[in-house]
């Protein structure tokens, strides 16, 4: 029959209910999102079913995940908050201070930001100081390292892309084949969102990346002014592509194996 | 009002309540660490349900929270745990459209030598994920939420905003379309 395996999966539900509460129910409480008579509930069903009790206890084993790594992407990745936020955030410390220093603290917390005492590239008639850096890391098994221009990495790698910019930036990597084509290595659909980025020295992308194919391919960190796409075109095999004006870009030669 | 005979778009839902009378902000770091804190479990068990592979389960948890940074919704109690479980069923859902070809390749090259390794549920979600790469979006939640999650109707219904009755609607055209997916 062709619909076996939902007819299976809908068997593994069925048992599933049966012995209780759902997963959505057991992350309630897990969470704290399940309170009063609901939670107490639970808790006594808990007690009484020990495979339902089993369950529970797998949902609270910690996964294996690299928190402090996460934590830090995401740090990097925080937007600038405005200039309401940080007005809202004074707000809140000013119940706790006196209120001639709050009004004194209020004028400097919604002042501009200071020009920055270094160039930015994106700022007409400053000159640039710094370059822009592309880095890949690749995650092979449960090894992760640096990955050297002209490395090799094979489709099983993820590969993640690490960057330094000297100015905050919207930024694209896009990779040019053996035979020019070009294509987006960064960001994949589900990253449009955290494009613009910096500035930072070592700043982890969000997401990693296979790749596909093989031969020396050639990946461009493309840097662009915030509110500018970072859309090239190839001008052939091992040249960096043509971007928009305001953009700048740094190169990346891998082997695909 | 609520639609009948289909499930709203999430914009739509009733989403958790903004946080206070603040003006629209993003979750700070140290409340971001707390909803981290809170939720990891969470989204990295369910994504590793939907998605089937540990590594692909990691990146999701990490491009969840980057959508909970820049949420700034009251995170807390059922609605926000709702939210969470919405946000990280799309978000693997478009991992696996985008992925598609990728897992196409893993099922051709690499699923025929593992076979005697799998129970018959895992090669039902196996398939499974496959459709659901190319199912229509308000198809494949509704089927991610019974088939993956194992939810009841009645939950289900709550996450999707809409009857039980349109669940079971839902699920009828998600095997209709299934059927002619294996057949043909």
């Amino acid at each position: 029959m062709a619909l076996d395996f939902l007819d299976q999966l809908e068997a593994d539900a069925a048992a599933r209910n049966a012995q209780g509460p759902s997963d959505l129910a057991l992350d309630g409480l897990l969470t704290g999102a399940l309170e009063g008579d609901e939670a107490s509930a639970l808790r006594a069903e808990l007690d009484a079913n020990p495979a339902l009790a089993e369950r529970y206890a797998a949902m609270q084993v910690e996964p294996p995940l690299d928190d402090v790594r996460i934590l830090s992407t995401l740090a990097q990745n925080a937007p600038k908050p405005s200039i309401w936020q940080r007005l809202f955030d004074f707000r809140i410390l000013g119940g706790l201070i006196a209120l001639g220093g709050a009004a004194a603290a209020v004028v400097m917390m919604s002042r501009e930001p200071p020009a920055e005492p270094t160039g930015d590239p994106f700022d007409p008639g400053v000159r640039m100081k710094g370059q822009l850096k592309l880095e890949l890391r690749r995650k092979r098994g449960e090894v992760v390292e640096r990955v050297a221009p002209g490395d090799g990495i094979r489709a099983t790698d993820r590969v993640r892309f690490v960057v330094g910019l000297d100015a905050r930036s919207r930024v694209g990597i896009v990779g040019v084949e053996a035979d020019g084509t070009l294509y987006t290595a960064w960001p994949l659909p589900e990253h449009t969102a955290q494009t613009i980025v910096g500035p930072g020295k070592s700043i982890e992308l969000p997401g990693a990346v296979t790749f596909a194919g093989s031969g020396e391919e050639r990946l461009y960190l493309v840097a662009c002014a915030p509110d500018v796409e970072p859309k090239c075109t190839s001008t052939g095999p091992k040249t960096a592509p043509t971007c928009p004006d305001g953009c700048r870009t740094a190169e990346f030669f891998v082997r695909l194996e | 009002m609520r639609a009948s005979g289909h499930c709203l778009t999430e914009r739509a839902l009733g989403f958790p309540h903004r946080a206070g009378h603040s003006p629209p902000m993003v979750q700070s770091s140290r409340e971001l660490a707390r909803l981290y804190a809170l939720y990891k479990r969470t989204v990295y068990r369910r994504s590793l349900q939907i998605l089937g592979n540990p590594a692909d389960a990691e990146e999701a948890v990490q491009d969840v929270f980057l959508k909970i940074q820049r949420t700034d919704l009251e995170l807390d109690g059922p609605q926000g745990l709702a939210w969470v479980y919405r946000t990280t069923t799309n978000h693997c859902l478009d991992h696996l459209r985008v992925h598609k070809r990728r897992r196409e390749i893993i099922n051709e090259d690499v699923r025929p030598m593992m076979r005697d390794r799998h129970s018959p549920s895992n090669d039902a979600r196996m398939t499974l994920r496959a459709l659901l790469a190319k199912a229509d979006p308000r198809l494949a939640r509704c089927a991610t939420y019974v088939y993956i999650d194992q939810l009841p109707h009645t939950e289900v219904a709550r996450l999707l905003d809409c009857s039980e009755r349109t669940v079971n609607n839902l699920l009828r055209r998600f095997r209709a379309w299934a059927e002619t997916q294996v057949k043909g």
